[in-house]
């Protein structure tokens, strides 16, 4: 936040005419305060969103069209893969900043105490790994699974799922009935019924706090799937216990041919309801702003403030800019191994409702009231009706 | 000569009847109106289309859209009850004990129990949300202290519900002990003399005189504890988001998520309009049953 206003002082300061105010908003209300008081004329000029509400938003007319240079400017700068989750029907839409994708977080202390040399490649070593790190006498599961958050729950999952070799939507269809979504969800009824995760121990909310951050900040969680913006919260929590915190690809599973992940990104847009004028003042600050010219040594300014809070950046000349302090950072490494085979979360109307309805199958499942055999069929049938009543 | 009287006095009524009429009945209307339409709270109401009855088949259907409606208004119905049938018990034991003058120490009481009335409700969840932690949470801790099992608390669907309503009554009582005790002042003290005189024990005396004229108050308070409860949001929001699997997803929550969340402003209303009337029907039956009781006697 101190960075992004100082980032804003000094354009400003170059640009007398502009006037820049941040307001920060908890990723909890974010998209309910966007869609209620952000989304007037008068409301915020440039919002920062995750990319999976993208769809619905465009749909809405709340966001604008990027001009033509800035979108050349993002094609030209960004990875395709980025810059396809900041555009609806081929228009670009944001300039993205940060990229987002998991990794398997284990404590090495723990590892150690249960003689396990090295993180899990492998769904077999998983399992066998979280069934030796689980030790009920201790309060102590293996794995930490995550409830009441629907990102939480539904990002590790789908990281799992992508690792076997699966997907959660191809072409607008779910496909949570294959043959790799079968074997994660079951993977996850064994890691429940065999007791290597306890629900208890897995409440979260969006902010990140609550015992599934407690568990694991103590030592009574083994291992965890996270994202790498989560280096800050543990940080904070661990204070200098945390270098016992290692990160590690996701296990790749019986279906899958190589680790990968379930990755997103954010992007920053503009308010479509915004006067041309202040659309024009939005767009201007936000290419010099995300440009190679307002940070460091070729980075941006937005690459800068990224980097501080543990969060990669997707703009190529950062990512080359920030290369030697990626590869040095021991805890992003686990990270930034995946990035090239990570897979980007579905851009689909409806993604918010379906990313709720599978939070809640998931949830189910993981206090018993469903089977993963049933979980699986009421996931793809609910996700189907979603997606198709979305569309229309 | 009628008509000449009405005048005057609907002038001096307009300014209040214009406002509730602009800022309860439109709104309300509008909901109504809009409950019958397909829209997006995006776009404006030129572009909804009307569908009939349609949201009120899907909110009651089978699809995720009924389902997820249905388990918020049993959510909300359960938590109504529970804290209802919790807080008026226990309004009318504490409104006792700081009422009588047996014992000193009943104005400090009272100022003690209305105290969590006054504690904002986002202080109340963070101590709550970190008092009901399943490991780390002192609660357990105490409950392990005395040998007694522990709870999962706000971690489990089973117990996730019954939390908040704990949340709730802790912070609601102090007000509703408050309403018992004005209640219990307008008793006259001779009737409870005479009473006495008559050989009336305590416990008759409570049954048989306290509690039958204490009935407005009470009336009174199961209105408020119910409007109340019908309209929590705040703890849902901050502590539970709904979870775990959708325990604590209540109706206000819920059509928060639908209507503003998903944009989905048709299916929102509709709930409003369900929710509204639910509450219109329980209101009304309990004003029912509170006259049937009141002509039995």
């Amino acid at each position: 936040m101190a960075k992004l206003e100082a980032a804003a002082a000094a354009y400003s300061k170059m640009h007398p005419d502009t006037k820049i105010t941040v307001r920060a908003v908890p990723f909890g209300d974010l998209l309910t305060t966007l869609r209620s008081s952000g989304s007037g004329a008068h409301g915020v000029t440039i919002a920062s969103i995750y990319d999976a509400w993208l769809p619905d938003l465009v749909k809405n007319q709340l966001v604008a069209p990027a001009p033509q240079p800035i979108a050349a400017e993002a094609k030209a700068n960004w990875p395709a893969s980025v810059v396809g989750a900041a555009s609806v029907g081929g228009v670009v839409y944001g300039v993205p900043n940060e990229i987002d994708l998991y990794a398997l977080n284990y404590n090495k202390a723990l590892f150690a105490e249960a003689g396990i040399a090295a993180p899990p490649k492998t769904w077999n070593e998983f399992l066998a790994d979280a069934k030796k790190l689980t030790d009920k006498s201790k309060g102590r599961q293996g794995f930490g699974m995550i409830n009441s958050w629907a990102a939480g729950v539904l990002h590790p999952f789908a990281s799992l799922l992508v690792s076997n070799g699966g997907d959660l939507v191809v072409n607008g269809k779910p496909t949570l009935d294959s043959k790799p979504a079968k074997e994660t969800f079951e993977l996850y009824e064994t890691l429940i019924k065999s007791g290597y995760s306890d629900p208890a121990m897995a409440t979260a909310d969006a902010n990140t706090t609550g015992p599934f951050l407690d568990n694991f900040v103590s030592g009574k969680t083994g291992m965890i799937i996270m994202a790498n913006w989560w280096e800050s919260a543990l940080k904070a929590g661990m204070g200098d216990k945390f270098p016992a915190i290692a990160t590690a690809s996701i296990p790749v599973g019986p279906s899958g041919d190589k680790p990968r992940s379930i990755s997103y990104s954010w992007m920053t847009v503009v308010n479509a309801k915004a006067s041309a004028e202040e659309q024009k003042e939005a767009w201007d600050f936000l290419d010099w702003l995300n440009g190679p010219q307002s940070g460091a040594n070729g980075a941006s300014a937005m690459g800068d403030i990224l980097m501080s809070m543990g969060i990669l950046p997707s703009r190529n000349s950062d990512v080359s800019a920030f290369a030697p302090r990626l590869a040095s950072d021991p805890f992003l490494k686990g990270y930034t191994e995946t990035l090239a085979d990570a897979k980007g979360f579905p851009g689909v109307l409806g993604g918010q409702e379906f990313s709720e309805s599978l939070q809640k199958t998931l949830e189910a499942m993981q206090f018993g009231q469903l089977s993963a055999e049933k979980a699986q069929a009421t996931a793809q049938a609910d996700a189907a009706q979603i997606l198709e009543r979305n569309a229309k | 000569m009628a008509h000449r009287m009405n005048l005057p006095a609907f002038g001096m009524l307009a300014p209040a009847t214009g406002l509730i009429a602009v800022f309860v009945f439109i709104p309300m209307a509008l909901t109504i109106w809009l409950s019958l339409q397909a829209w997006s709270t995006q776009t404006g109401f030129e572009t909804a289309r009307f569908v009939g009855l349609q949201n009120f088949i899907d909110i009651f259907g089978p699809t995720t859209v009924g389902r997820d409606f249905k388990t918020a208004l049993i959510n909300t119905a359960v938590y109504t009850a529970l804290s209802v049938a919790i807080i008026l018990p226990l309004s009318i034991a504490f409104g006792l004990l700081v009422h009588q003058k047996l014992a000193p120490g009943g104005v400090f009481l009272r100022t003690v129990l209305f105290s969590t009335y006054m504690v904002p409700m986002i202080a109340v969840a963070l101590v709550f949300s970190k008092l009901y932690s399943p490991t780390e949470g002192p609660l357990n801790q105490i409950l392990q202290w005395l040998g007694l099992p522990t709870s999962a608390w706000l971690s489990s669907p089973q117990t996730a519900l019954a939390s908040i309503v704990l949340l709730n009554v802790w912070q609601q009582v102090g007000y509703f002990t408050v309403l018992a005790v004005a209640g219990l002042t307008q008793i006259p003290a001779a009737v409870l003399e005479a009473a006495t005189v008559d050989g009336a024990n305590p416990v008759q005396r409570f049954a048989y005189i306290t509690l039958p004229l204490l009935g407005n108050t009470l009336l009174f308070s199961a209105v408020i504890a119910i409007i109340n409860a019908v309209q929590v949001f705040e703890p849902v929001a901050l502590i539970t988001q709904g979870g775990p699997v959708d325990s604590t997803n209540v109706l206000t929550y819920h059509i928060r998520r639908v209507g503003i969340e998903r944009a989905q402003g048709g299916l929102g209303s509709a709930m409003a309009v369900t929710l509204m009337l639910a509450l219109v029907v329980s209101i009304a039956a309990l004003f029912a049953f509170a006259q049937a009781r009141e002509a039995g006697e």
